[in-house]
């Protein structure tokens, strides 16, 4: 049994809706396959790039890693977007993610080049099981990723099914040869079909698919196919659109560098498509995999070419959007001339900067009260995106206050600058508390966990409490008030008790009830609060006492994880 | 080879039919959910009026599990009684009948044209036109994977092991009974078993008996199934549930006492009608209302017997409770 013994391409119709609907069907299965991929990937991905600021290469080595597994390189041009707005990375910075998502792109017409068609069936059922009968989000979403890929499959078969009787077609026929004759109308085809589905990987699916039933040449193929590298890049355009110059920068970076790969191609099409059917001897007549090594070819080509004379694009796109480069804003606001000229500047700065991200940090921490009483992904998917912020934070400021240059070893700056260190440390160290809290509120909701009110009642107490002792702290810490920031402290002394409290209580219900009825989370939720607070009781000692730290760490004393 | 080919096809068939069904329903109660709320908190009044809105709702939705899991979540939160919510889970047995009428409308080729529209809607960036998009998409697929079943069928239909596993289902109405509420709790969907009953009676697979049989046991299946929601829910709608099991398990034992005449009168209607999966509907539908109306009948009794239960306990959890928050 195959397909075409329940769709016979008979009438125009049947045809029209047999490729149409194929069509729809694999572009379907790949929408669904890249969204089980990205829910699987989670935010790693988009952590992944942003920390692949260093050199050039590691640019390009991420954005490749990050395209094979996402299986989409709009997505990851279009996280590098919004990475450039949110300031977390430059157009520079950029350059190599943009060039190595070209390549990683190439991954999926492999995929399509595999001869899984007589499996696709067993695919199907394959992950139905796996969304069926486990309970396990992650093997449901590995199935939900199975399943589109089958139904991408079953999509490929139905358009050769319906696209073989219009081969035979005389107007089929002749705009083939008229797309093999003139190579602009076929990249012209390539980048509007991609552009309309704003994806190169289904463009070229269909275009390999094509190329297998026999009906369009090697020579009309390539240009279409270089078209596609084009047309990708609009997804990338469209969404930069209201975002910041650097952002706009980068995603006119990533269309130059399509469409300049293009016109060298062009020039060259001749040996181009030479060199590939001299491949086809080895790969046999239309076999799909010819067009994915022709496009891998194109990307791989076009990036070496690159890394020559990128700088010369990035010079000309600076041209064209003018405005000074800006490195990032955050890098800018830490002025450096200002280390040299005035130290207590650079640090007045630095404390400014510091606040911000201490309010980042208060954010999470409303964000992860709400998150506890909501099963809103999104809430948990912003004390992520805060996290990274205050990680960058965390990081520029740090190297910037390492530059400070105090004059005598125990003057004013020095000190200033130990306390704002110490702050920065603690701050993040919130920060990556609120990130524990939220993760284990989300395998609360994951497991399912009943939500029992005597639980529920006592962690939104102990975060109300919080919240306002974590306001307090940036309070004294902005003011340097010592009424504040002995508040501060007296209120850490109660939350330590307060959670004795709690975790007797707790012991007493398990001891009464049994485990089971107990929240199998509330200790680690309980240390994690309890931490919050040890470390703004770090910060407002230090507005005190500013020399606190340094004496207690010669007794041992301070809380430090 | 080819066999298993044919076996997948049959298995990828039924996956891409639930696969679309789930995808069709996701994408309704995404449509309707704030109506959907909105309208079952407000059938208070009559008996008769929650029954038809828990019908309305259902057809609304193509789900019955998804209005029993909202009356749940109604009844935990005071806003129904245990009386109201015990008359729209019977209302959503009747409203979910309507899908095994969809299910016999015939558009074949025209399945790959609703998914390359629907398709075209998803696109768009209003999230109402996207939604309507994915349903129009699960629609089609859901077509798609009930003529690639068929197909895979047709071939499969002669060989040994397959007559043998028919013959089993059909020999007793016990078994194709039991059949029926397994399929449905493994695919955690009777509507699909249903369709499946359908597509092998329409075939000629099996007789009209142990289809009829398979509709049976796929009712009680999925009311067991729903029972899963019961976990984390408050006593009152626990024992909601519990009765809405207890009713199905009693309605379809009756009805396989009587399967014989049943099927006959189902014969007769097929002579008027002849269209096989279209009987397979009605039956689903007449077993459905009938139970409904018996249960009509007994439905104060059973409220106030399981609310005096209730009160018993409650008394007693009540003062545990107390206990752990003094401790």
């Amino acid at each position: 049994m195959n397909l075409n013994s329940i769709f016979i391409p008979d009438t125009t119709f049947a045809i029209v809706s047999i490729v149409t609907g194929g069509l729809g069907l694999f572009l379907y299965g790949i929408n669904l396959m890249s969204d089980s991929l990205k829910k699987l990937a989670g935010s790693r991905m988009k952590a992944l790039i942003a920390k692949a600021t260093g050199t050039l290469f590691k640019g390009i080595l991420t954005g490749a890693a990050v395209t094979c597994l996402i299986q989409s390189s709009s997505a990851t041009t279009v996280i590098v977007v919004g990475l450039i707005s949110a300031g977390l990375m430059t157009f520079r910075q950029s350059i190599g993610v943009m060039m190595g998502a070209n390549i990683g792109t190439t991954v999926t017409s492999f995929l399509i080049g595999l001869k899984v068609s007589n499996y696709s069936f067993l695919l199907l059922a394959l992950g139905a099981v796996l969304y069926l009968f486990f309970k396990s989000k992650k093997l449901r979403e590995s199935g939900t990723l199975i399943f589109g890929f089958a139904i991408l499959f079953v999509g490929l078969e139905l358009m050769s099914l319906g696209l073989e009787p219009l081969t035979e077609k005389a107007w089929f026929e002749g705009a083939m040869v008229s797309l093999s004759r003139h190579p602009l109308l076929g990249v012209l085809v390539g980048s509007g079909l991609t552009a309309l589905i704003q994806s190169s990987s289904a463009s070229i699916g269909v275009l390999q698919q094509i190329f297998a039933t026999g009906a369009i040449s090697l020579e009309a193929a390539l240009p279409i196919l270089l078209g596609c590298n084009i047309g990708t890049t609009v997804t990338a355009l469209l969404s930069s659109l209201g975002a910041s110059r650097e952002a706009r920068k980068s995603a006119l970076f990533h269309l130059f560098f399509n469409f300049f790969g293009t016109v060298a191609f062009l020039i060259l099409l001749t040996p181009y498509t030479k060199l590939f059917q001299w491949a086809e001897i080895f790969l046999g007549e239309n076999n799909k995999l010819t067009i994915a090594f022709a496009h891998i070819f194109f990307n791989a080509l076009t990036t070496i070419l690159f890394l020559f004379i990128y700088r010369y694009l990035e010079k000309l796109i600076g041209r064209i959007i003018s405005g000074k480069a800006a490195p990032s804003e955050l890098v800018e606001k830490l002025n450096e001339s200002l280390l040299e000229k005035s130290p207590v500047l650079a640090l007045e700065s630095a404390k400014t900067q510091i606040m911000e991200m201490g309010g980042f940090t208060l954010d999470m921490l409303v964000s992860v009260k709400t998150y506890f009483n909501e099963d809103n992904e999104k809430l948990y998917q912003t004390v992520l995106d805060n996290e990274e912020k205050v990680d960058y934070y965390n990081h520029v400021i740090h190297d910037y206050l390492l530059k400070v240059r105090a004059e005598e070893a125990n003057g004013k700056v020095a000190v200033t600058q130990a306390v704002l260190m110490d702050a920065l440390q603690d701050l993040e160290r919130i920060a990556d508390h609120c990130v524990n809290l939220a993760e284990f509120f989300k395998s609360r909701y994951e497991m399912k966990a009943e939500n029992l009110p005597f639980y529920s009642e006592r962690i939104n107490h102990f975060l109300d409490r919080l919240t306002g002792q974590v306001q307090d702290t940036l309070q004294c810490f902005k003011t340097e008030n010592k009424e504040i920031a002995r508040k501060v402290v007296l209120s850490e002394g109660e939350i330590d008790k307060l959670e004795r409290k709690y975790r007797q209580e707790h012991l007493s219900v398990i001891g009464q009830s049994g485990a089971g009825a107990a929240d199998v989370f509330f200790a680690d939720i309980l240390s994690n609060l309890e931490r919050i607070s040890d470390h703004c009781d770090n910060i407002a000692r230090n507005i005190i006492d500013p020399h606190y730290l340094s004496q207690e760490i010669t007794k041992g004393k301070v809380f430090n994880d | 080879m080819s066999g298993i080919y044919h076996v997948l096809a049959v298995a990828g068939g039924l996956t891409l039919f639930l696969f679309g069904l789930n995808l069709m329903r996701s994408a309704l109660i995404k449509l309707n959910n704030e109506k959907l709320k909105g309208i079952l908190s407000k059938a208070t009044g009559s008996k008769f009026r929650a029954l038809i809105t828990g019908i309305l709702a259902t057809v609304l939705v193509q789900s019955s599990s998804g209005v029993t899991a909202i009356s749940v979540a109604l009844i935990c939160a005071d806003l129904l009684t245990l009386s109201q919510g015990l008359m729209i889970m019977i209302g959503a047995n009747i409203g979910t009948t309507a899908t095994a009428f969809i299910f016999t409308l015939q558009i074949e080729k025209f399945s790959l044209v609703f998914v390359i529209l629907g398709y075209i809607l998803l696109l768009s960036r209003k999230e109402r036109i996207s939604t309507i998009g994915t349903m129009i998409v699960g629609f089609g697929i859901l077509f798609l994977g009930i003529d690639i079943m068929n197909a895979g069928l047709s071939f499969i239909s002669e060989s040994r092991y397959f007559l043998n596993m028919m013959l089993l289902l059909s020999e007793n109405a016990l078994n194709s009974f039991l059949g029926g509420a397994l399929i449905s709790a493994l695919l955690q969907s009777s509507s699909v078993t249903i369709g499946l009953s359908q597509n092998l009676y329409a075939i000629g697979a099996i007789g009209l008996k142990p289809a009829v049989g398979i509709m049976l046991g796929a009712n009680v299946g999925t009311a067991v199934a729903s029972l899963v929601v019961a976990v984390s829910s408050t006593k009152e709608a626990k024992a909601a549930l519990y009765v809405n099991v207890l009713f199905n398990l009693v309605g379809g034992g009756i009805f396989l006492i009587v399967i014989s005449p049943f099927s006959k009168l189902i014969a007769l209607l097929e002579g008027f009608i002849p269209n096989k999966k279209l009987s397979i509907a009605y039956s689903h539908l007449i077993f459905n209302v009938l139970t409904a109306f018996l249960f009509f009948f007994i439905h104060d009794k059973v409220v106030l017997f399981v609310q005096k239960r209730l009160n018993s306990r409650n008394k007693l959890t009540e003062k545990k409770h107390y206990d752990m928050i003094i401790s």
